[in-house]
């Protein structure tokens, strides 16, 4: 009886709702009984938990805004597990009596409460990563739906909203590649290389830019593709390079920067 | 009797003689007009809903020698009666200039806010005057380009020939870009005209007399012969480039 007791007031000696005499007699009990000692520290752990989420709430006002508060998380956080109504305690008696159950609901909330910001936490960002790769996608729709564009000057604002991408993806890269190719305007292939030239690492932009080198007759993007390519190991280079400078209609400054990048060409 | 009979073919003759001075089209439902010309074309701004091509001399009857014939080269046919094909291809009206490269300059009138994309080949000099929608120019040899009073955007490509722009303003929302091979590039901007400058020059020399900022402190990153920059605190993209030819940027 004496530790039932004990337990009982063991809530409010955590917050220091008891009279002198009774706070006294806690702690004479705590310092003789292990048992209540150690339920003591498990109460406190729970309490510390709860209060890291609720600074502010005590035994009286946990009792009287338990419902309200877990209705305002549910609705703040739709995932926090659901604690029946046959559990809230109705009167103060129930309350004492069941202080464990409490106890236990309390380690319930926190748990879900934790559990549920966590997986807000995770779906909130999923949500957020989605919504990004949305908007990416949506960019990049507007972009190749643009590159599309008869108008020229659609076309190279398309290339240059693609340049303010992070990020491009096979697919963006590729398109890209796709103007360098086959874009009927010099402004447009001028403007999608200098774009892919950040990305001539990539291998796909590479075979795009020598296949390009094959094909191109504007010796403007000629030149700019050369100098792409001028940070590349020589021997993937050379021999389109050695193509272009011994066709007869490339133009002399071109055969010059060739030269320039390629010293030892022949 | 026989003198009225004559009166009325000459009076016959002179009005189909100056029916093929020009040729006149309606450009309901056309948002460009794309011209291919290897001889001189000067398109203008007009207050009228259609094109007028206006050849500068045109050929008397007699002495069109190719009536009924079809460019062999391109199997193009004068649908016009003044060395003119026109044909509708959804909302781009396009018009084939069939006269040789160096053959008499042609005017044509246009609605200032149509679009406007020129191919020009051979020695075909372009000129364009008070457009206000996009204008693209794409000269495939050495023929030069010039721009007049125009919003933007603007996109033209030459190889040989000289390109000078002259902007009223310039449109904030596309592009406008030009490149030479070895052309040189002269753009007229006015002074409060706000764009984002990117100018390059292997060879040639670039000039401007604005004062093109740098913010992000990119102009060191890249060398002397390229140029990156804002004036009046940036805006739409101005691409000027060329590989050997000189580079001029002047405010109005």
């Amino acid at each position: 009886m004496e530790k039932e007791h004990i337990k009982d007031l063991l809530v409010e000696y955590l917050d220091g709702l008891l009279d002198t005499l009774q706070k006294d007699q806690v702690e004479q009990h705590l310092s003789e009984c292990a048992i209540c000692a150690k339920e003591l520290e498990g109460l406190k752990e729970v309490m510390n938990a709860f209060k890291e989420q609720s600074p502010e709430m005590s035994p009286e006002s946990l009792r009287e805004n338990f419902h309200k508060r877990l209705d305002e998380e549910l609705q703040k956080y739709h995932k926090v597990v659901y604690i029946s109504e046959d559990k809230k305690p109705k009167k103060r008696t129930v309350w004492k009596q069941n202080i464990m159950r409490i106890a236990a609901s309390i380690v319930l909330l926190v748990g879900g409460f934790v559990i549920g910001k966590y997986q807000q936490t995770d779906t909130t960002s999923n949500e957020i990563a989605v919504l990004t790769k949305e908007t990416k996608s949506v960019k990049q729709k507007m972009a190749i739906s643009l590159i599309e564009s008869t108008s020229a000057g659609k076309r190279i604002q398309a290339v240059n909203s693609i340049n303010q991408l992070e990020e491009l993806d096979p697919d963006m890269l590729q398109t890209l590649a796709n103007s360098v190719l086959y874009d009927n305007n010099v402004n447009v292939r001028l403007t999608a290389v200098e774009t892919l030239q950040k990305f001539i690492k990539n291998q796909l932009v590479q075979k795009s830019f020598i296949n390009a080198l094959q094909t191109e007759k504007n010796a403007g993007v000629q030149i700019a593709i050369i100098q792409a390519l001028a940070n590349l190991n020589e021997e993937d280079i050379i021999s389109p390079m050695r193509q272009l400078l011994n066709d007869s209609e490339t133009e002399g400054f071109v055969k010059d920067q060739i030269k320039k990048i390629v010293p030892n060409i022949t | 009797m026989k003198f009225i009979v004559t009166f009325i073919i000459l009076i016959g003759t002179s009005f189909s003689l100056q029916a093929q001075t020009s040729h006149t089209e309606p450009v309901n439902g056309i948002q460009w007009i794309r011209i291919t010309s290897e001889a001189d074309v000067v398109i203008k701004a007009h207050d009228k809903n259609e094109i007028q091509i206006v050849p500068e001399r045109f050929r008397p009857v007699s002495e069109d020698k190719t009536k009924g014939l079809k460019r062999a080269d391109t199997n193009d046919t004068d649908n016009t009666g003044i060395d003119f094909n026109v044909s509708r291809d959804g909302s781009n009206l396009l018009i084939k200039n069939l006269r040789a490269s160096g053959g008499e300059k042609t005017t044509i009138y246009v609605p200032a806010s149509l679009n406007i994309a020129v191919h020009s080949e051979n020695l075909c000099n372009t000129e364009i005057e008070n457009m206000e929608g996009e204008i693209e120019v794409d000269s495939e040899v050495s023929g030069n380009v010039t721009i007049t009073d125009v919003l933007g955007p603007v996109t033209i490509s030459t190889n040989a020939g000289n390109v000078v722009a002259t902007f009223k303003k310039i449109n904030q929302k596309i592009p406008t870009t030009i490149s030479t091979t070895t052309g040189e590039i002269e753009v007229r901007l006015p002074n409060n005209a706000s764009a984002s400058i990117f100018m390059a020059s292997m060879m040639g020399k670039i000039h401007s007399d604005f004062r093109i900022d740098d913010p992000k402190n990119e102009k060191k990153k890249i060398t002397d012969q390229k140029i990156k920059g804002v004036i009046n605190n940036g805006g739409v993209s101005v691409r000027l480039s060329s590989a050997t030819g000189n580079i001029q940027l002047k405010t109005n």
